[in-house]
């Protein structure tokens, strides 16, 4: 159970005037749960994720995970129990290291980093055993520098990655903003299946209408800093991308 | 025979380019400490020999010292946060004060009849050729602890968080420490080039410093562009680059001296040379637009 409790977060602009970007927010976010969250800029649904992510901190509130509190650890921390698939699909990759390398970081998660040669036969089998499920050959040139690939079939790596050594919350900041529907519809169909098999506690911001209620088993929007609506799979299965736009309309 | 105590120079000041390339190619760190890092070595080395202190003893204190100076970079950088330039240049400047305490005076000669690292074995009757078979040694051991280390889980982090910090943090890794440790590891390779390079000349000056980071960037560079020239990209192939740029880059300056140059301009011939190294690349587009036809 990921917790957060009345968080709140503002940010002084030049001006002077204070921008709230959380205001007072709370949510639990039960294990296995996949939750969409929308929003329009400004609403606080990336301060929300990076609040969690750790690469900001909230001005007061807390956040727990299964009763034990993580706000004040420092991301590289969080890694032990938090993957984190960025909108940008060259962030979650070392683009001058080779897949097995890119690999070896992922599973070192939660491992110390000693002086072992740890990419041997053994690991580079089961690294390619995870990237045959992808389907885009990239099992067979393990040595093949990252940054040659491109954007879709970096963020599908940058996913594979991120479940490798499976965490329990994964946070999808969004993770298809920047790809094609072709390369967009591969990660989240296997974002789904992976979510589903490793029962992870998933968030996904997103500005795709369709996607938002193709996926997840929960709605929430934030406007202004505040949670406005919190649907379930259920109440959320009536609508159509249309009614979503119209919500995004009706704050301003 | 000049080009074969350039080469051994080169090789002598290898350490200190390789430690160029894992501050600059892998933490995209330009290192100013290297110029106060690397007289550091030397006058350790220098002091230490004269002292008669024990060769293992002297290496330990030079790595220590090397390693130490990297550290302080390191952590003016990510701690305080000021950028590299500045934090490099802070150290450097500190650590003149430093070494002149340890000479005690701006030069030390080594006596003659002291024994160092390239008296201890005697392949050779001729000195020159004895040099340079034990620096190939030691460069080939230390290319090969760096491909090894740059293998490891350890150095895989390391590269991550230079090849991408976002991703480092991402998976769990301590960012800021890895670049402490990456800058302490360029600082440690760098002092042994001054420690090599003190016994190599006979002496420790306290200016011999000055400049040298511009040695090693240039140094990089050219040992890049040999290895693209064959497209051979891999670390190992890199890290063997950076060895024979640094033999080139003296070859070019002994050229130079050989052909009359005053040793007085070798600093200017150095920047320059690094200048059109550095700049060429961004000035050809423009030169290949203007002969274009509009």
């Amino acid at each position: 159970m990921l917790s957060i409790r009345n968080l709140s977060k503002s940010f002084g602009q030049e001006s002077g005037e204070r921008i709230i970007a959380l205001d007072n927010v709370s949510l639990e976010f039960p294990r296995g749960s996949f939750t969409t969250i929308i929003g329009g800029n400004g609403s606080g649904k990336s301060t929300l994720l990076n609040c969690i992510g750790g690469n900001e901190s909230g001005d007061t509130g807390n956040i727990f995970l299964n009763g034990r509190r993580i706000d004040q650890l420092p991301d590289y921390h969080r890694a032990s129990f938090m993957s984190r698939l960025f909108q940008n699909p060259s962030a979650g990759t070392a683009p001058d290291m080779s897949i097995a390398e890119n690999f070896r970081i992922a599973s070192l998660r939660r491992q110390t980093r000693g002086l072992r040669m740890g990419i041997d036969k053994a690991f580079r089998l089961k690294v390619s055993n995870h990237l045959e499920k992808l389907g885009l050959d990239l099992e067979k040139n393990l040595e093949q520098p990252v940054g040659q690939l491109s954007g879709g079939q970096r963020q599908a790596l940058s996913l594979i990655m991120a479940i490798f050594d499976p965490p329990q919350i994964l946070l999808l900041d969004e993770p298809t903003a920047a790809l094609d529907p072709k390369s967009s519809n591969l990660v989240l169909q296997m974002a789904n299946e992976l979510i589903k098999e490793h029962e992870l506690t998933c968030l996904f911001v997103t500005h795709n209408m369709q996607d938002a209620l193709s996926y997840g088993d929960r709605l929430i929007q934030l406007h202004r800093g505040k949670i406005r609506r919190d649907l379930s799979l259920k109440e959320a299965s009536v609508l159509s991308p249309l009614d979503l736009m119209t919500w995004f309309l009706e704050g301003k | 025979m000049f080009y074969l105590s350039a080469i051994s120079l080169g090789l002598a000041l290898g350490a200190m380019c390789l430690g160029i390339y894992i501050s600059l190619r892998i933490f995209n760190f330009p290192d100013i400490t290297t110029d106060g890092s690397y007289t550091l070595g030397a006058s350790i080395t220098a002091v230490g020999i004269v002292s008669g202190w024990p060769m293992p003893f002297i290496i330990f204190c030079v790595l220590t010292g090397g390693l130490l100076s990297g550290v302080a970079t390191g952590l003016i950088h990510t701690v305080l946060k000021l950028n590299s330039l500045l934090s490099g240049i802070l150290v450097m400047t500190g650590l003149y004060s430093i070494n002149l305490a340890i000479l005690g005076r701006s030069n030390i000669p080594l006596p003659v009849d002291v024994s160092h690292v390239f008296s201890y074995f005697t392949l050779f009757s001729r000195t020159l050729y004895n040099e340079l078979t034990i620096l190939i040694i030691i460069m080939s051991v230390l290319v090969l602890l760096m491909i090894w280390l740059l293998k490891t889980d350890f150095g895989l982090a390391l590269r991550a968080t230079g090849s991408n910090i976002t991703m480092a943090r991402v998976f769990g890794i301590h960012a800021k420490a890895y670049k402490v440790c990456g800058l302490a590891l360029a600082n440690a390779l760098t002092a042994l080039s001054g420690f090599l390079v003190v016994q190599l000349q006979g002496f420790a000056d306290i200016n011999m410093g000055i400049g040298i980071v511009i040695l090693g960037l240039g140094a990089v560079m050219i040992g890049e562009s040999v290895m693209d020239i064959f497209n051979l990209k891999s670390i190992p192939m890199r890290l063997i680059g950076v060895l024979i740029g640094s033999i080139l880059f003296r070859l070019i300056l002994s050229l130079a001296l050989s052909a009359g140059i005053d040793p007085l301009w070798i600093k200017l011939l150095t920047a320059v040379i690094v200048l059109i190294i550095v700049g060429l690349p961004n000035l050809m587009p423009n030169i290949k637009k203007r002969l274009e036809p509009d």
